[in-house]
């Protein structure tokens, strides 16, 4: 894809800006941003804002995650699942706790890019898989 | 009934219920079977990535922001925000002697509707050219027969020998003879019971034909017995650009298995400009820097990395081959364009056919000037080079001086002579397609012009002549031609032999 890395640093330095010490985004760091290059546009602010959005979203999927279960009903598991991705990863992790009936049992959570899945619809699909 | 039961218990107990890990993303767009995935943070180059529907793809483009997938399947079931994951994999396609008689596309599932592939093991597509320590010069001669070509610009095992030329000019006609004529060579070989002898399994690589093409290929190999030998890798015109840009690299894996277990193979590109078209294809798609006629940077490694994968391993390493012979098509004869200089630059050699040759029904149309083989005539055999050394010479002096004696009419004796033999060894290499020859009746029948048998003929009968003389070498001639096959030499005593039958022949001629 065609590189505008100036745009990209821009965008990354009102990242940087829109932090706050525990490393999570402040949304009124971000709603000062935003008012500034509504009442300064230039030629780039396009660009900026969509690099500035994708990174903020990147930023908070460190931090925060779902945890999708057969049940949303909370039960220790969840506290049991949060406490030790918080531990694994270093830093405090916000599990959105959702209920997904598609599952049958287990959980699928979701960090960022990365999935962890041990649920009854994962195991049926791999079988599904070695079969065909 | 049971069996069924029992493979899905067994599939059940075998099954890992280990929790998984996966890096997920998602489309952000896609476009001409190329899909820009947001996400994908752990994905490694080349890696195969798994789409909702059983479509994949292969992450071509690592960037800060996204991955750019070309998308190997069905790109009309996908949908922007659909989810992408990695599977840890590279391409792999399967290999081994169980895809021999077979056609498969370009990640080596069958099309032929014969059934699932007899294999349970797979290569990479992509993979690191044999070094320089497991290598071993080019010594065995892979025979075409095709008189032009084993007597001129000899092939041997491992070499990467070019077929260039402007279309409709007998490339690929080259290319299938070589194939029905190693097919000749394994079933004589194998029927012979010799221990020692090695037969030639064959790759054919279809980039960007026309179907009707790879049908018309395939019935070929089918009424000529070579399909049993032969493995077809099809990625038509119609394949998306992505299928073309990895069916050479496929098809490379599937003989590269033959080499590593101490087997050869020969492996037949048709045609790399395709397949540096495909690419170009992509890398527009995928919005890399394009440099001249619009092809990207990489254009040069794109055939060096697939070309260099051919080669003759020595004794510690097998010493197995993979013969490669890809095909060029050029414009109006212009050798010096990018892609033709290119893939000149990386072999050993090239056959080069012209179109006013064809049109003048020499055909196969093979310039003399412009082909060579930089490495095969280390492999011919003895009894060949006896006769066929000075014929690439010959023939060189007559192109020239027949056209400058078409400006002289009063030609010294030397200069006739010249030219009286060089119109009877074209006439001579005149060949039907798809009929190759085996190397002792090729032997035969250059000893025989060298020998003056051919002098009191009429050029113009000379190639009937030389079809009578092979059937009597086939019919009455055997015992010698025998003698040639196995020892590849032609001594004294053999000559002596040989000059009999022709005279034989001759008396039946007159």
């Amino acid at each position: 894809m065609l590189k505008d890395s100036k745009s990209l640093k821009i965008a990354k330095g009102l990242v940087e800006l829109s932090l706050n010490e525990e490393g999570r985004v402040e949304p009124e760091k971000i709603n000062q941003i935003l008012t500034e290059l509504k009442n300064e546009p230039t030629r780039r602010s396009l660009p900026i804002l969509r690099k500035f959005l994708t990174l903020i979203k990147q930023q908070i999927n460190t931090y925060e995650g779902s945890l999708e279960k057969f049940d949303s009903n909370a039960d220790s598991s969840s506290n049991l699942i949060s406490d030790n991705i918080s531990q694994a990863r270093g830093k405090k992790i916000n599990l959105v706790i959702k209920e997904n009936k598609s599952l049958i049992a287990g959980f699928r959570m979701r960090i960022g890019d990365d999935v962890y899945e041990d649920s009854i619809a994962s195991r049926i699909a791999r079988l599904k898989k070695s079969l065909t | 009934m049971s069996s069924i039961t029992d493979l899905i218990r067994k599939e059940i107990e075998n099954l890992s219920t280990d929790a998984t890990r996966t890096n997920v993303g998602t489309i952000a767009t896609l476009a001409d079977g190329v899909a820009r995935v947001e996400g994908l943070s752990k994905v490694m180059y080349n890696e195969m990535v798994e789409f909702p529907n059983n479509v994949l793809g292969i992450a071509l483009n690592l960037e800060e922001d996204s991955v750019g997938c070309v998308l190997l399947g069905e790109t009309s079931l996908l949908k922007e925000g659909d989810e992408a994951r990695t599977t840890g994999k590279l391409l792999s396609v399967p290999v081994g002697k169980g895809l021999l008689g077979r056609v498969v596309d370009a990640v080596g599932r069958p099309i032929d509707e014969k059934g699932p592939i007899d294999s349970d093991i797979t290569y990479p597509v992509e993979r690191i050219a044999p070094g320089i320590i497991p290598r071993k010069s080019v010594t065995q001669p892979l025979q075409t027969g095709i008189m032009a070509v084993d007597s001129m610009i000899p092939i041997g095992r491992g070499q990467r020998e070019l077929i260039i030329g402007d279309r409709s000019t007998g490339k690929t006609t080259i290319a299938i003879d070589t194939i029905i004529n190693q097919a000749k060579i394994n079933k004589k070989g194998i029927e012979s019971g010799d221990a020692d002898f090695r037969p030639v399994y064959c790759i054919y690589v279809a980039v960007g034909q026309k179907n009707s093409n790879v049908a018309r290929t395939i019935k070929v190999f089918e009424e000529t017995g070579a399909m049993e030998y032969v493995t077809i890798v099809s990625a038509p015109a119609a394949d998306n650009p992505a299928n073309q840009y990895l069916a050479p690299y496929a098809g490379c894996a599937m003989g590269e298995w033959f080499m590593e277990n101490g087997m050869d193979a020969l492996i037949v590109y048709d045609d790399l400009s395709k397949h540096a078209v495909a690419y170009r294809q992509i890398s527009l798609i995928l919005k890399r820097p394009s440099g001249r006629e619009a092809y990207p940077g990489d254009v040069f490694y794109l055939h060096s990395r697939l070309l260099e994968r051919s080669a003759r391993l020595n004794e510690d390493n097998g010493n197995g081959s993979l013969t490669a012979l890809p095909i060029i098509e050029t414009q109006m004869g212009d050798v010096s364009g990018y892609i033709p200089t290119n893939v000149i630059s990386i072999t050993d050699g090239q056959i080069f056919l012209e179109t006013d040759l064809f049109n003048k029904g020499i055909r196969p149309a093979v310039s003399v000037g412009l082909s060579v083989s930089r490495v095969g005539s280390a492999a011919q055999i003895k009894a060949y080079k006896k006769v066929a050394g000075k014929v690439k010479l010959e023939l060189a002096q007559f192109r020239e001086l027949a056209a400058f004696s078409q400006f002289e009419s009063d030609l010294d004796a030397a200069t006739k002579a010249r030219l009286d033999r060089g119109a009877r060894i074209v006439e001579l290499f005149k060949q039907n397609a798809f009929n190759p020859v085996a190397v002792e009746i090729q032997t035969s029948v250059m000893w025989a012009v060298q020998n003056n048998f051919f002098d009191s003929i009429e050029v113009s009968n000379i190639a009937s002549s030389v079809d009578s003389l092979k059937e009597y070498l086939l019919t009455q001639g055997t015992e010698v031609c025998e003698e040639i096959y196995k020892t590849g030499k032609l001594e004294k005593e053999t000559e002596e032999k040989l000059r009999s039958a022709l005279e034989d022949w001759k008396r039946t001629q007159s």
